[in-house]
């Protein structure tokens, strides 16, 4: 998918959460809805002349800048980001090779889902562990360690001193009740 | 007064008033460290330890812990991007970039240094301060609130990346999201579908800590490598602590305007630490002579945030001391120790106890000055974390932010909203829309309504027109949207001639 459509969708979903806010609105008295309101239809206003300026100014980059469309040429931000880049490029040292988006995404959802199972402690140390043997490719032993000193560190900062008592888990409420 | 202030001295330095004070400091470290946590619970936590000490003793274990908890969460906030405590949030925005940079030891630095001369000119305001402060309270209303958090937002353009226009998507949908929950004029349930957990609104740490922290771990996963994509030496170089140093002495006019603004914002009941930064940080922009360089690893950017945190709280205290009123959370919990120790504040504070307040003064002083030299010392070793790779960093930082995220009210549908803002934050980084406009709107979008419908009910429509303070914060308002616009026309047509 071209970067400009990917720009088009992120910029509809947040026109369609404006809207929504501004219908959803309608439900209450004028008093609750008197600063939400004006300020969904601004923000709608505004998505909807980036995504004019995005589509049908194709002379101009997709991060447009209204104050450089006023000047006209290049900003000086711009400018200054491009050089902090290059300084960083010079310098760069043998890296990470990083994985996919979908699959990011998927872990942290993952890792959510293990949570609401099994609760937090148990979910942790199997993310940890598990995390350490297939993404970073520790050996088992290793990750085992270092899920174990997370899980420790962590029982003694929350648990012990700040007594917060965690979740447990829709599974462990399910089977005991 | 000098007698007093001599003998406030004097009560410091007994054995058990410096156990306890390095004992909050080393607590408040550990709990700044955790994402989320901020210095309400480092002090709500250690407060039933209070009970039985002397009053020296316990604000010596109470102002301790309070003030390590503001360097802990910097150094969150400044090597990976997640912020300890909200009023930390701003401190990301520069305090980040600048370790991407390979420039993390030099920004802990100059913030710890800051954060010093910020606690030292909130300690002086306060002494100064008490006489004339009820009368500044007393003129300022309503109104004059709803203006300051106007202004507030006029910092948005600053953060947009290049596009303004989505800097402003980016700021309506934080002031959007700030409106789900109860409304607070009406008591209506709005934009929460029927959902229970939703009615208080989305707690913000823990949206912060989606936003920022999840997001940055997301980030982090795909791009691979580490935050610190340079050497491990110029990392952790030497030269970083004194460039810090250095910084937050050049910039003395930023730091003490900083810190007079965060005292005055504390001394504002109801008006939080996270504004006094916001503010700050809009402050350092539009007196800087580089502000594009905002929000691109500028140390200015650091150093105005942790002024103003660490004088707010000589500000809260004014309130709080003087009239009772706490001017924060934090002035709540020491409010509450000051009754558990039999102590009550108001204006006779100011006559039969003038040691306590000048002890508290003092002790804003020394445990700023000792949690900014322990944070120097170690600084070298924090930053060489940074160059860890991701692949060690995520599954620790997440399982930190996930237990933090419920520890905070220790309900799991603060986890689900953690990852949920966590994949919004990851979107929009990706495509430019300001994570940090985002943050401003949700901070200010309630102080808006608020005194908006306060200001309505009390004054009428046209409320501007009857207070000539709030004119004056309009005019303030007015002439901080155009002077960018101002200067960089002028600068354009300065170039042009050059050529």
């Amino acid at each position: 998918m071209s970067k400009r459509a990917q720009e088009n969708i992120i910029a509809f979903i947040f026109l369609f959460f404006f809207i929504a806010m501004i219908v959803i609105s309608f439900d209450y008295s004028p008093k609750a809805r008197m600063v939400p309101v004006p300020i969904a239809v601004v923000s709608a206003v505004v998505m909807l002349l980036q995504i004019y300026l995005m589509n049908f100014r194709k002379d101009i980059e997709l991060n447009v800048d209204a104050a450089e469309l006023l000047t006209g040429g290049r900003s000086a931000d711009s400018i200054v980001e491009g050089k902090v880049h290059d300084e960083v490029e010079e310098v760069k040292v043998k890296k990470i090779e990083g994985g996919k988006e979908h699959v990011g995404l998927l872990i942290v959802l993952t890792y959510l889902v293990m949570t609401l199972l099994i609760g937090i402690m148990p979910a942790m140390f199997l993310f940890v562990f598990g995390f350490f043997v297939w993404i970073s490719k520790t050996h088992w032993i290793k990750a085992l360690l270092i899920a174990f000193v997370t899980e420790i560190s962590v029982y003694i900062l929350f648990i012990f001193v700040l007594e917060v008592q965690f979740y447990e888990g829709w599974l462990v409420k399910l089977i005991l009740g | 007064m000098l007698e007093a202030s001599i003998q406030g001295l004097l009560h410091i330095f007994t054995v058990n008033s410096i156990i306890f004070m390095f004992l909050g400091i080393g607590f408040g470290l550990i709990i700044g460290f955790l994402p989320g946590l901020g210095g309400i619970v480092a002090m709500a936590l250690i407060l039933p330890f209070a009970f039985g000490l002397s009053p020296t003793e316990a604000f010596a274990l109470l102002i301790g812990a309070h003030t390590g908890t503001l360097f802990g969460s910097s150094i969150t906030s400044i090597l990976f991007n997640v912020p300890g405590a909200a009023k930390s949030v701003v401190v990301c925005f520069d305090g980040f970039p600048m370790t991407q940079k390979g420039e993390g030891i030099r920004a802990l630095a100059a913030g710890a240094m800051a954060s010093l001369w910020g606690g030292i000119v909130g300690a002086i305001a306060l002494t100064l301060a008490l006489p004339v402060m009820k009368m500044v309270m007393l003129a300022l209303a309503a109104p004059e609130y709803f203006m300051m958090a106007i202004w507030g937002l006029t910092i948005i353009a600053i953060f947009s990346d290049g596009s303004v226009l989505k800097g402003l998507v980016a700021a309506g949908f934080g002031l959007a999201v700030s409106f789900i929950g109860m409304d607070p004029v009406t008591g209506t349930s709005r934009y929460t579908f029927g959902i229970s957990e939703m009615i208080d609104g989305f707690d913000f740490p823990v949206a912060i800590m989606g936003l920022f922290a999840v997001s940055q771990m997301i980030k982090l996963y795909v791009k691979g490598g580490s935050i610190v994509e340079r050497d491990i030496d110029l990392a952790g170089s030497k030269t970083g602590i004194m460039d810090g140093i250095k910084d937050s002495i050049r910039h003395w006019r930023l730091v003490i305007s900083s810190s007079l603004l965060g005292v005055f914002i504390g001394a504002l009941p109801g008006v939080g630490a996270s504004i006094g930064s916001v503010a700050a940080y809009g402050h350092a922009v539009q007196t800087s002579k580089h502000p594009e360089r905002f929000g691109k690893g500028t140390v200015e950017g650091v150093i105005a945030p942790e002024a103003t945190n660490a004088a707010v709280e000589g500000g809260h205290l004014i309130p709080t001391l003087a009239f009772g009123i706490p001017g924060s959370e934090v002035a709540v919990i020491l409010l509450a120790a000051f009754v558990m120790l039999g102590i009550q504040p108001g204006p006779e504070m100011l006559t039969t106890n003038l040691d306590l307040v000048f002890n508290l003064v003092w002790l804003i002083v020394i445990t700023n000055i000792f949690s900014t030299t322990f944070g120097i010392l170690i600084s070298r070793r924090l930053v060489r974390m940074t160059t860890l790779p991701g692949n060690i960093l995520v599954p620790i930082i997440l399982a930190v932010c996930f237990a933090g995220a419920y520890a905070i009210n220790g309900n799991i549908f603060d986890v689900v909203v953690c990852v949920f803002f966590g994949f919004i934050g990851y979107y929009m980084d990706k495509y430019h829309y300001s994570r940090a406009d985002m943050i401003i709107g949700m901070v200010l979008g309630l102080m808006i309504e608020r005194y908006m419908h306060i200001s309505f009910t009390l004054y009428g429509q046209d409320f501007l027109l009857q207070r000539p303070i709030s004119l004056g914060l309009l005019a303030l308002v007015l002439l901080s949207l155009i002077y960018p616009f101002v200067r960089k026309t002028l600068k354009a047509r300065k170039q042009a001639k050059g050529v």
